[in-house]
This record gives structure tokens, sequence and C-alpha cells, in this order.
């Protein structure tokens, strides 16, 4: 969407314009409900927290003023709501996480010589591996990972939807492919790839 | 700075960008047409009472604190102002007097004082009717 065009629609929205919220549904649905559904790991509870990201989107729209970018804005919605149910529902961050085995520097070697990125093609089964690798992440890694891999936000716009320092991002960030990295080469070694 | 120059550059190398570029390529999940049409709903149910409120916040409540206003300045002006009876003056004890003879008349009936009352509730009987008429 061109800026001069989201600027307009942001105008709209913001006057509680239903079918101008209804095109700003359009434009963000499939990205807020990929996000949500990489975090929560099940599709229907993932179908209702996002439609609670656009209720809640709508409801304080008008208080919206612009300093960060709107997408920026939905997704710290969208952020704030998995880790409120996160809460709600007592879960702990899984295995992998700050302190993991990824810390000491030997799983993020890239030398090995299975290790070969440009030939990895994301076919069906790969696919499931990569997102059973991001399943398993803590949240706080998968979020940073998401937003920056997925959503393409700059590491300011992470440091500022999660309220952390831009040197946090990176570090998760660094994290949290280092796991998918494990992933992808302990499956490539068990023969998945060969 | 120096750990952070080494994190950008672990973070820009050759394996981690296969990665970044593993996870951006992952598929899309769309959202079903039920779940739409089911926000829509909601969304729609979220606009209408905004409307109902705005007409109730602009037309009915100004009218409301009008009425109100208006209500309290006519009991400001023209409130009634009771005598002074409780002094100890002449003009007080002349109010009072009058007030007494008022209730006394209302519960008596005009030109009736208590002792008047009092007499004709009571006649005195008369011994001889014949005797009362001699008068005449």
């Amino acid at each position: 969407m061109e800026a001069g065009a989201e600027e307009a629609l942001i105008e709209r929205c913001r006057r509680q314009d239903v079918e101008a919220f209804g095109k700003f549904v359009d434009a963000y649905q499939a990205r807020v409900y990929g996000f949500v559904k990489r975090m929560v790991n099940n599709a229907d509870e993932a179908a209702d927290v996002t439609q609670e990201v656009f209720i809640r989107a709508f409801q304080s729209f008008t208080r919206f003023d612009g300093r960060s970018s709107v997408r920026t804005w939905l997704f710290r919605i969208a952020n704030n709501l998995c880790i409120d149910r996160s809460r709600r529902l007592g879960r702990t961050p899984k295995s992998v996480g700050f302190g993991s085995d990824f810390e000491d520097g030997e799983e993020m070697e890239v030398s090995d010589s299975r290790w070969q990125p440009e030939s990895l093609a994301l076919d069906a089964e790969l696919i499931q591996v990569v997102e059973l690798g991001i399943a398993e992440m803590s949240e706080k890694l998968r979020m940073v990972l998401l937003l920056h891999d997925r959503e393409e936000m700059s590491y300011e716009e992470i440091a500022e939807t999660l309220s952390v320092p831009v040197g946090t991002v990176k570090s998760r960030l660094f994290l949290a492919r280092a796991h998918l990295q494990s992933v992808v080469k302990r499956y490539m070694t068990e023969g998945g790839n060969a | 700075m120096k750990d952070q120059n080494q994190l950008d550059e672990k973070l820009n190398s050759e394996g981690m960008r296969a990665i970044s570029e593993m996870v951006k390529g992952l598929p899309d999940d769309i959202p079903s047409m039920s779940w739409r049409s089911q926000l829509n709903e909601r969304i729609l149910a979220e606009a209408k009472p905004k409307k109902a409120f705005d007409l109730h916040r602009w037309l009915l409540r100004p009218a409301i604190g009008l009425g109100l206003a208006a209500a309290l300045a006519l009991v400001v002006v023209f409130r009634p102002i009771a005598p002074d009876t409780t002094g100890s003056s002449v003009e007080s004890l002349m109010i009072a007097t009058h007030q007494d003879d008022v209730n006394y008349a209302s519960v008596t009936g005009a030109g009736l004082s208590v002792d008047e009352m009092t007499e004709f509730s009571n006649p005195t009987p008369v011994a001889d009717p014949l005797l009362d008429l001699d008068v005449f």
C-alpha cells in the first residue's frame, strides 16, 4: 500500500470508519494471523486471538497518535495479547531459550561441511522442520525472529514494540537463528535432505 | 561496542542470512472466510454503540444540563422569603399573632375565635324553653 493511501486509510480508521477498517484488516490479517499462530501454536486459538487483536485495534484507533508506524502499533497489540494469553495459561518458556547450549558457541558454528545454505530448498518436510524449530523456542526468541525475519521489522521497531534495548533484540535474534540452524543441521544429518 | 559489532557480523553471516530467508519463505496462513465474517460482525457491533453514545453525548446531555440549570435558576430567583417570627420585636409579635389567627380560622371557620368556638361547642343549657321565649 502506498504511503499516502495508507495515511488516508489510517485517518478514516481513526474516525471509526467501518469500511476503511475492513480494508485495514484485509491488508494485515494474514500477517497478524501468521504471527499469532506461530506464537500460540494452535490454529483455533490463533483465530480467536487475531480477532481480538483487530477488535482492540478498532477500539483504540482513535488513540493511535502516529508516533510509530501502524504496523509496529498493530504488532505490539498482537504481541501483548499473546503474552497475556500465555500468562493466563501459566505457560513457562520451553526448553530453548537463554542459557541454552547455543550460548557456548559450539552449536552456532556454521563451518560444518554439511551446512550448505544455498542448497537448501524449502520443501514440505523442511518447512515442517523449521516450523517445529520455531515452535520449540522460548516466546522471547520466537517474537524477535518472527518480527524481524517474517515481518521485516527493523531492530529499532522491534525494540520499541517489545520495550527492550536494541542490543537485546540482536542477541535474541542471534540465539533464535542459531537454534533454527542447529535444528536444520540435525535434520540434514539424519538424512532428511539426502 | 565491539561485542555489538561482532554480533552484527554474525547476524549478517551467510548461514544466518540463509536461516532468515528460510523463515521469510515459510508459507503464509490466511484466516478462513467464516473467521472474517465473524470479525466483521464484531466490528459492526463495536461501531453501533459508539454512534448511539455520540448521539447521547452531543444531544441529550446538553439538553439535560440546560434543563437542570434552568430549574436551579428558577428556585434561586423565586425563592419564597419566610417572615421572621422568632424575634421579640413588635413586628414579629404581630406577624406571629396574625399567623395564629389564620391557623385558628382554618380550623374553626371564619369569624370565630378560639374562645367563641369553645363557647358555642358547649352552650349553656336553658332550663325552661318557654322562659327563654319570654325574652322576646
